[in-house]
């Protein structure tokens, strides 16, 4: 009987044995898998944060990663508690949308003190050699793209502009801005009439629109800092009877950026003349991979330590091929 | 009659509303000269128009601080019963893009909205918490309920009823005029004429002696708090049907503004002082500020400033010149 039982255990034991050596024979881990990687995020709402969490969430379960998503609500002190809380997790790296561009040094260094990598995506600190990796789209960059595509298509007509600007206090939308008045600076023909501060919300949007094509009832065109704030200038343009297609008679030429569900629908129905699509894939993906390559260890070269990534332009009349690269079209 | 007389005479009427009444004119004065589209009469509608959802608000919020209370919940409320009574309306089976949006949205954004402001005076009498406590916590929770509902991407509507409210017009004027004229009026009966009114008042002045003479304190707090409610509801439902999406970020910062316009139309955040029509001129004010501006194309960093020192002047003023305890202004050594 005891025989029996010994040969039935050694033969557990051996089929368990066989097994443990199978699985890791058959299954090598790949990079970055099982690590914990703490995302920081600035805030949550608007549809570009959701859509970035969405990537986020793909990307890591592709990696087999684990994330911590944690979101500072536009408060920097929140987000700085919340990066401590990561350190002291031990989490493999820390990968931030900054609130405060200034505060998040703060962050970086108690990072480092604890052999932390930290990579800041979106938003860039006001210090850039203190991050390890940071990704990013180029928001002057997209501003004067959005000049560029607005001169090619008036010419030398007259136009009066409205431009929307987005937070005061937030570098990507006053860099757009800016990108977007050095554009056209060479260009007498293209006059801003009016400037309206949004702080992002659609309120002062309508209002502001309403009162600018109140002044200017010729308003030909408007620069707006995100697609966030294009139902309004939709509501605006309905009421005096301006919400036409791109190409018919009172048609105003809008551009925008950021390439969310509301800047695809408009390009696709031929409503907006152009938008850019903001990479936030690339960005995602590049920000991780630095991450796990920091964490083995690796140091990263420091002409690759800040990578630019240029949105994606899209058009009513190429948007049948570059659907594919706006985030939002995929949502 | 002397300067002050007159100044006497404006103390005993309410002389709140005769500063802000005060400024507004300085103030449109002042655009009318610099802008010439500022006096038209597209603009003087369009003015009011815009004015319109914050001046609902602010009739609610006048019922609070006039109760010596305070409601900072009132943005996330907004959002909150937005949000609801756009997933209870909202087309079943319908994903993406606009999505038609059933009458619906109406009856239960407003009794939602009611309700979640009565919730607000709930956790007050019960818990006995102070007011910007209690309101402090709904504010966070109303917010997050409404993140974790659906998200933060935009909800755009189409062509449906959610729209009417907000952009139809009546002999050239837009709807949501009309209804704050409506809910003006009503408030101001009910602030003026009715007992629950004259409670208000009481409880805002003295809440001991309102307890001790037996008023229903308790009560009326929950009337209070549920027509902010309801107010901010309604304000929400123009605000969307005006805008054509339900964002995420809905009533962010919304308590500001609605604060400012309540203090500028003279209504005492220490309770028992103010009136629905100065909570109007208030309104009205900031939309005239921001309206002026934009005609002028003013430098986008002057907004806040101006709007700050507007404050600031308009309660210098009402101390001033109506505040009993200033005598000698009023020529009585």
């Amino acid at each position: 009987m005891a025989r029996k039982i010994g040969s039935t255990l050694l033969f557990c034991l051996g089929t368990l044995g066989l097994v443990l050596v199978g699985t890791s024979s058959g299954h090598a881990a790949k990079p970055g898998e099982g690590l914990t990687v703490c995302i920081s995020l600035d805030k949550m709402d608007s549809p570009s944060r959701d859509g970035q969490v969405k990537l986020w969430k793909a990307e890591a379960a592709d990696i087999g990663m684990k994330l911590i998503l944690q979101v500072a609500g536009e408060d920097a002190q929140r987000q700085s508690a919340q990066v401590d809380t990561c350190i002291a997790q031990k989490v493999a790296g820390i990968v931030s949308i900054p609130w405060d561009t200034q505060a998040v040094l703060q962050d970086i260094d108690r990072a480092h003190e604890a052999h932390i990598p930290f990579a800041g995506i979106d938003q860039l600190p006001a210090e850039k050699d203190s991050i390890d990796f940071f990704s990013g789209a180029d928001p002057h960059a997209d501003g004067m793209h959005a000049a560029e595509r607005l001169i090619s298509l008036i010419g030398d007509k007259p136009t009066k502009v409205v431009d929307l600007q987005g937070a005061l206090d937030q570098v990507n939308g006053q860099q757009r801005d800016q990108g977007f008045k050095d554009g056209i600076k060479s260009h007498p023909n293209i006059k801003i009439v009016s400037e309206i501060p949004t702080n992002w919300h659609p309120e002062p949007v309508l209002a502001g629109m309403e009162n600018a094509l109140l002044a200017n009832p010729d308003i030909g065109a408007v620069f707006v800092a995100s697609d966030g704030l294009l139902p309004p200038i939709w509501s605006a343009l309905k009421k005096v009877n301006r919400y036409v297609k791109v190409g018919e008679p009172n048609h105003v030429i809008v551009l925008s950026i950021d390439g969310d569900p509301q800047g695809c629908q408009s390009v696709r129905d031929g409503y907006m003349d152009g938008g850019y699509a903001q990479p936030f894939a690339d960005m995602t993906l590049a920000a991780l991979q630095a991450i796990i390559e920091l964490h083995d260890g690796k140091t990263l070269d420091e002409a690759h330590k800040v990578k630019l990534i240029p949105s994606y332009q899209y058009t009513p009349s190429d948007f049948a091929t570059t659907k594919s690269k706006v985030w939002g079209c995929a949502q | 009659m002397t300067v002050a007389a007159t100044l006497r005479r404006a103390q005993r009427l309410g002389g709140q509303q005769y500063s802000i009444v005060l400024i507004l004119l300085v103030v449109c004065t002042i655009f009318a000269v610099a802008s010439g589209p500022f006096l038209s009469v597209t603009n003087l509608t369009n003015i009011l128009l815009q004015a319109a959802a914050t001046s609902i608000a602010a009739i609610g919020m006048t019922f609070v601080i006039i109760l010596a209370e305070v409601d900072i919940s009132v943005g996330s409320l907004m959002s909150l019963a937005m949000t609801i009574a756009w997933m209870v309306s909202v087309a079943p089976g319908q994903a993406g893009g606009e999505l038609p949006v059933s009458v619906w949205i109406y009856p239960v954004g407003l009794v939602l909205g009611a309700a979640l402001g009565m919730l607000n005076g709930v956790l007050i009498n019960q818990l006995r918490i102070s007011a910007f406590i209690a309101t402090l916590a709904t504010m966070f929770a109303y917010r997050g309920i409404a993140w974790k509902l659906v998200g933060s991407s935009d909800k755009p509507f189409a062509e449906s009823p959610v729209l009417v409210l907000g952009r139809s017009e009546l002999f050239g004027i837009g709807v949501p005029v009309y209804l704050m004229i409506v809910v003006a009026a009503a408030a101001a009966v009910v602030l003026r004429r009715m007992p629950v009114g004259r409670y208000i008042y009481a409880i805002g002045g003295s809440q001991r002696s309102a307890m001790e003479t037996g008023l229903p304190v308790r009560k009326v707090r929950l009337v209070a708090f549920g027509f902010s409610g309801l107010c901010c509801a309604l304000a929400g439902l123009i605000t969307i049907g005006r805008v054509g999406v339900l964002q995420a970020n809905l009533g962010v910062g919304f308590e500001f503004t609605v604060f400012a316009e309540v203090v500028l139309g003279g209504t005492s955040l220490l309770g028992g002082r103010g009136s629905i029509v100065g909570s109007i001129l208030g309104a009205v004010l900031l939309v005239v500020i921001d309206n002026g501006l934009n005609l002028l194309n003013a430098s986008v960093y002057i907004y806040d400033v101006i709007k700050g020192l507007i404050l600031i002047i308009g309660v210098m003023i009402d101390v001033a010149l109506f505040t009993r305890t200033r005598p000698v202004v009023l020529g009585a050594s």
